[in-house]
Order: C-alpha cells, then sequence, then structure tokens
C-alpha cells in the first residue's frame, strides 16, 4: 500500500516538475526571440512603435492565421487578407519582415506576449510611489533654517523689551517704598543715546569693527558682480546630464554637435531627443511627464506615431554665457585644441540639475592660455605653421601664451 | 578771549585727529586686503548654488544686441534664432583638413558633395539610393579613423562598437537591438552585410523603424566617412 502511495506521489511531482519546466522553457524561448527580433518595432502594453502594440494580440485574430503572418505577412496581403492589408496601411506600408521561424517557435512568441500583456495589466492596477527630489529637499531645510533663526531673534527682541519694562517698572515701585525720588524712565531710543554717549571708546571700535568687515564683504561683493559661478537655473524640461551623459555614456557631441564645427556648441533640436524617445517613452525618474514635454514641443502623437504642424520650441534657460565683449569659439578649442568638455563645463556627466561649475572669468581663461601645451600631434591643417612657430620660438612644445594666446585682441575686438 | 592764545592749542589737536585718522585707515586697509583674497579659479562649492544669474556691470557689454544663435528672437515664428534652413537651398560646405588639402580630388568631391539629396523617404527612393548613390570620398586611413570617430560619437549606443547591434543601451535593456551590420537581415529586404552605400546614407538621412534621421548631427561629408567605416564593419 506504502509502495502505490509513493509510487503516485513520485510520478505526480516528476509530471509537474516537466510540465512547470515545460512551460518555463516555452515562455522563455519565446521571450528570447521576442527580445531579439519583435522588439524592434513592437511593444507589449506600451503603445505603437512601427508596428502595432501586441498587447491582447492572440484576441484579435486565431493562432493559424496569425503564424501564417509572422512568418510571412507579405504572402497574406498578396493573397487579398483584408485585415492584413488594413493593418499595411494603418502602419506605413511598413512590411513586417519574414520570419524562417517553426510553428513552435511561433507560439512560444504568443504565450510570451499574453503572458507579458497580462503582467502589464496587473502592474497598472498597482499605483508607483514617487520619490521626491533630492535638491527640493535641500532647499527647504534651508529655509527652515533660515526662518528658525529669525523667529528665535523676533523672541529675544521681545523679551528684552519685556524685561526692560519690568525692571523700570521695579526700580521705580523699589524707590517709592523706600521714600527715595522716583528715577525718571527714559524712552528706548534716548536710553541707547545715553549709554552711547558713556562708551564711546567702545562704540568707536565696534564702528571700526563692522566698517572693516563691511567693506570687506562689499569687496568680495563687487568682485561676485558678472562672475556667475554656481548659477543653476531651473530649466522648463527636467533634463538630467548625469543619466543620459553620465549612466549611459552618450557623448557630448551626439547633442551638441555644433561645438565640433561652429562657434556655438548649440542646443540640440528637439528631434534630436525623438532619435532616442520615440521608443523610450517612460523615463526613470520623472515616469512620463518630462518626456511628454519633448512631444508637446514637436507636438507629436506618440499613439499614433505622427507629427502635428503646431510645434513650440522648448526655451531652455542659457547657463554658460560669456559676455558679449569677448569672443569665443567652440569648434577652435574642441577640434583644434583639442580640450575635453569638462575642462570648462566641469564634470556635466555628473550633474542631475546643469550648472556654472567654472567662474569664466577673464583671470581663469588666461591662466589656462598660460598653462595649456598647443596640440601639435594630429592638427595637420596647422602642421606648417605649428613648424614655423616651433623655429621661432626655439622650443619643442609651446603653449597658447607663447604664439600670442594673452593678447587682447585674440579675444576683444 | 583772543583768537591767539586758542591757535596753539587747537593746532595740537587737529595734529592728534590727523594721526588718529591714518592710524584708522590704515588698519582698515589692512583688514580689507586681508578679507578680500579671491581666487578667480577658484573651485565650485554647493554654497556658490543661486538660481538667478545675478548683478552684470553695463548688461548692453553682456548681452549682444544681435540675435545669437541661442537666444530668443522675437522676428521668428516659433521664436528661435536658429532655424530650419530654407527649403531647397544647400548648405555651403566646410570641408574638414584632410578634404580640403587632397588637391586632386577635390573638385568633383564638391560636385559631389554639394549635389541636393533628392531621394525620397520612401521604398523607392531607398532603392534608387542604393543604386546610383555612390561614396564620392576615397577609402584611405584618414577617412576610416575620422569615420570611426564619428562612429563612435553616433552610432555606438545601439549598434556596439563591432556593429553587432549590442551596443550598451541594447545590452542594458533600453533600447530595442538594431541587426548586426555582418550577420544580420534588413528590414527592407536583403542580409546587411550586402546593403549598398546609398542605402547606408538614405537611412542616415531619414531613418528607419527605431533608428531616427542622423542628418542633422552629421554633414555628407561625415555621413560618407561613417559609411566607409560601416562597410569595414559590414566584412566582420
Amino acid at each position: 500500500m506504502r509502495g502505490i502511495i509513493y509510487r503516485i506521489v513520485a510520478l505526480v511531482s516528476v509530471t509537474c516538475i516537466i510540465l512547470i519546466s515545460a512551460s518555463y522553457a516555452d515562455t522563455s524561448e519565446g521571450e528570447k526571440l521576442f527580445k531579439t527580433t519583435c522588439v524592434a518595432c513592437h511593444t507589449i502594453g506600451k503603445g505603437r512603435l512601427v508596428g502595432p502594440d501586441l498587447k491582447d494580440v492572440h484576441t484579435r485574430k486565431p493562432e493559424d492565421w496569425q503564424i501564417k503572418w509572422i512568418r510571412n505577412s507579405t504572402e497574406v496581403i498578396n493573397s487579398g487578407d483584408e485585415y492584413g492589408r488594413k493593418l499595411f496601411e494603418e502602419f506605413n506600408k511598413v512590411m513586417m519582415p519574414a520570419n524562417n521561424f517553426t510553428d513552435d517557435q511561433i507560439k512560444s512568441i504568443l504565450s510570451y506576449i499574453k503572458a507579458e500583456g497580462e503582467k502589464a495589466a496587473t502592474a497598472q492596477t498597482t499605483p508607483v510611489p514617487s520619490g521626491e527630489t533630492p535638491s527640493g529637499t535641500e532647499i527647504k531645510s534651508d529655509k527652515y533654517q533660515f526662518y528658525l533663526l529669525a523667529g528665535i531673534l523676533t523672541v529675544l527682541i521681545i523679551l528684552f523689551l519685556i524685561l526692560r519694562n519690568v525692571v523700570q517698572t521695579l526700580a521705580v515701585l523699589a524707590a517709592r517704598k523706600k521714600g527715595l525720588p522716583v528715577p525718571e524712565t527714559l524712552p528706548l531710543g534716548k536710553d541707547i543715546m545715553r549709554w552711547v554717549s558713556g562708551h564711546k571708546r567702545i562704540v568707536a571700535l565696534v564702528i571700526i569693527i563692522l566698517f572693516a568687515f563691511g567693506s570687506g564683504k562689499a569687496w568680495y561683493w563687487m568682485l561676485e558682480i558678472g562672475v556667475e559661478q554656481g548659477y543653476e537655473p531651473a530649466q522648463p524640461i527636467q533634463y538630467s546630464h548625469k543619466i543620459h551623459a553620465g549612466d549611459n555614456g552618450i557623448q557630448c557631441v551626439y547633442c551638441h554637435f555644433g561645438a565640433e564645427k561652429s562657434k556655438t556648441a548649440g542646443i540640440p533640436p528637439a528631434l534630436v531627443c525623438m532619435n532616442c524617445h520615440k521608443y523610450i517613452k517612460t523615463g526613470k525618474q520623472t515616469g512620463t511627464t518630462e518626456i511628454a514635454k519633448i512631444y508637446a514641443a514637436l507636438d507629436y502623437n506618440p499613439d499614433k506615431g505622427t507629427y502635428g504642424n503646431n510645434p513650440k520650441p522648448i526655451e531652455w534657460v542659457r547657463v554658460h554665457n560669456l559676455p558679449d565683449l569677448a569672443y569665443f569659439n567652440h569648434s577652435q578649442h574642441v577640434t583644434v585644441g583639442k580640450i575635453a568638455c569638462q575642462t570648462c563645463h566641469g564634470p556635466v556627466q555628473t550633474m542631475e540639475v546643469m550648472r556654472q561649475e567654472k567662474t569664466l572669468t577673464m583671470g581663469w581663461c588666461v591662466d589656462c592660455h598660460r598653462k595649456t601645451e598647443v596640440a601639435l600631434a594630429e592638427n595637420p591643417y596647422y602642421k606648417k605653421l605649428h613648424e614655423v612657430l616651433a623655429q621661432r620660438l626655439n622650443k619643442n612644445t609651446f603653449t597658447v601664451e607663447d604664439m600670442g594666446g594673452t593678447d587682447c585682441v585674440k579675444c576683444h575686438y | 578771549m583772543n583768537t591767539n592764545d586758542t591757535n596753539p592749542i587747537s593746532t595740537m589737536a587737529d595734529f592728534h585727529a590727523a594721526e588718529n585718522f591714518i592710524r584708522i585707515i590704515s588698519t582698515i586697509s589692512i583688514l580689507v586686503f586681508c578679507f578680500s583674497c579671491v581666487d578667480p579659479a577658484r573651485e565650485y562649492s554647493p554654497d556658490l548654488k543661486h538660481s538667478t544669474p545675478g548683478i552684470e556691470y553695463m548688461p548692453d557689454m553682456y548681452r549682444s544686441g544681435a540675435y545669437e544663435p541661442n537666444t530668443v528672437n522675437p522676428v521668428f515664428a516659433g521664436k528661435q534664432s536658429a532655424g530650419q534652413p530654407v527649403k531647397g537651398t544647400i548648405a555651403r560646405l566646410n570641408l574638414s583638413n584632410e578634404m580640403a588639402m587632397n588637391k586632386e580630388r577635390i573638385d568633383t568631391m564638391l560636385d559631389e558633395l554639394l549635389v541636393p539629396f533628392s531621394y525620397p523617404d520612401s521604398k523607392e527612393g531607398y532603392d534608387s539610393a542604393g543604386k546610383y548613390l555612390k561614396n564620392p570620398l576615397p577609402l584611405n586611413d584618414a577617412v576610416l579613423a575620422e569615420g570611426k570617430r564619428l562612429f563612435g560619437n553616433n552610432c555606438i549606443y545601439c549598434h556596439g562598437a563591432e556593429g553587432k547591434g549590442d551596443g550598451n543601451l541594447v545590452q542594458a535593456g533600453k533600447y530595442a537591438p538594431p541587426p548586426s551590420y555582418s550577420t544580420g537581415v534588413s528590414s527592407r529586404g536583403g542580409a546587411m552585410k550586402d546593403l549598398a552605400p546609398g542605402k547606408i546614407y538614405h537611412t542616415l538621412v531619414y531613418g528607419v523603424n527605431m533608428m531616427g534621421s542622423h542628418a542633422a548631427q552629421l554633414n555628407p561629408e561625415e555621413r560618407w566617412k561613417v559609411i566607409w567605416y560601416v562597410r569595414q564593419l559590414q566584412q566582420k
């Protein structure tokens, strides 16, 4: 009896394991095929790309039609299938390439799509908690500190005035009780003036220290005029250089392609954003809100994949601004001088919000021109000039200053 | 009282006052000097963070009166200074150093590079571009090196260093994998390794499927350089 039960249990568990592993293997093969072949044009529950969204695709047509369609959609369309032709027309007549899959492979892909579609449906019902941005809390704590200090100061002043009144009243009462002449109570201003005329040396010292300190501060303040180091304005779109240039390793010149070729590095046109965000519709930190601003700027409809004719350019706030009285050319520094972007802009790939890292003062420019050696290697256009300069200066390597990089007219003309 | 009597006393008082005045001034100057050492190349610190540009002395000399490429321009539609080129115009080429020095070929190259790209964004345009469009640049090490650099700046994120469709964004699961240059199949028919330069050029200009247009980032000369490099990857 026991033996029979053992056998039954063993049999059941073995079949279970086989079934589970078989179904597991099934979806994982489908997943692999989907992620290598289909994902370039289709999503499951994330809207249309080149082809339709495949969520609940199993409800649209029977499986044998699906298999024929996936293997060779051109044949299906040419055979006069109405549904197929409608799809072809709807998706701008882009043909799905033929796929040399077996029936089982296609079935595994379809079961993967079905499972993913159900997962997406359940995921939609559970809301994702949104995190607070770290910069926001920082600003808040700064403000709290200020309000706390101001509050304490007000309380102390009120306390001082109350105590002063109490002391004066007590003095009057004590004098009356003892029968002494009642001391006159002065208003606050006159009281302070009397103390001042009695302690001229202390007052003079305090004034001198305050004056020195104040003029030091004023001197500092005047040096800050026109120096915008630390300028970190709020931008119309919360674009993170850290995610794009840091985490994803996208080169600066992919978007700021003007830097190599022209005076200005340029603000990338929103169509450059679309090179990736046609596909990536939700951001890691901000979800769909910020990416939707790109779509709005281009009048792009992400559901249909079409552009309207009412675009509104994004008004980015300029961070780095050399005064107009100084000439600066990006291509001269990036292409000819071979200076890394980070030399002047700081570690942009680590910045969540773009800021001005350097002072951008004239002293800072000239300092670099004095220290930086001219990039002689791989600069064939200037080869002859460099040879002549090396001969004239009698040096193998020379700095930017040596060839006139600190002359006034180099930048001011 | 006689004015003559008071004179010596008042001059002594004046002298002391002047002496004190000099002392005070010199103390202040020393203090100001100590407080005012500011380094123009000072490092950034979060204390310097501020969200408004701050004060500018004579802003007329800071902000250009003329409209600059990045500034708001009320004259044009959309308030953009840097707009799209007028339809039907061709940008004047600034040939790169290597090309400009290649005196023998420069005339024919200029002719070829200055022809407007007239193939439409359609299957027919794609096919005829593959048939008639030829790479005007000569194949040499300089072109290949520059092509590799441009490929690294623009294409590598999805297509990968070897063009196998395994760039860092694809590996991170952030972007759809493009077909491999050497072993993949084109969505518009044929093997990727047989793609003609003209077809690649058409794809660069208009984009295809999930790849967007890169016509803004790369000028004609740069596109052809990238294509020479891609041609090498197709054989790998």
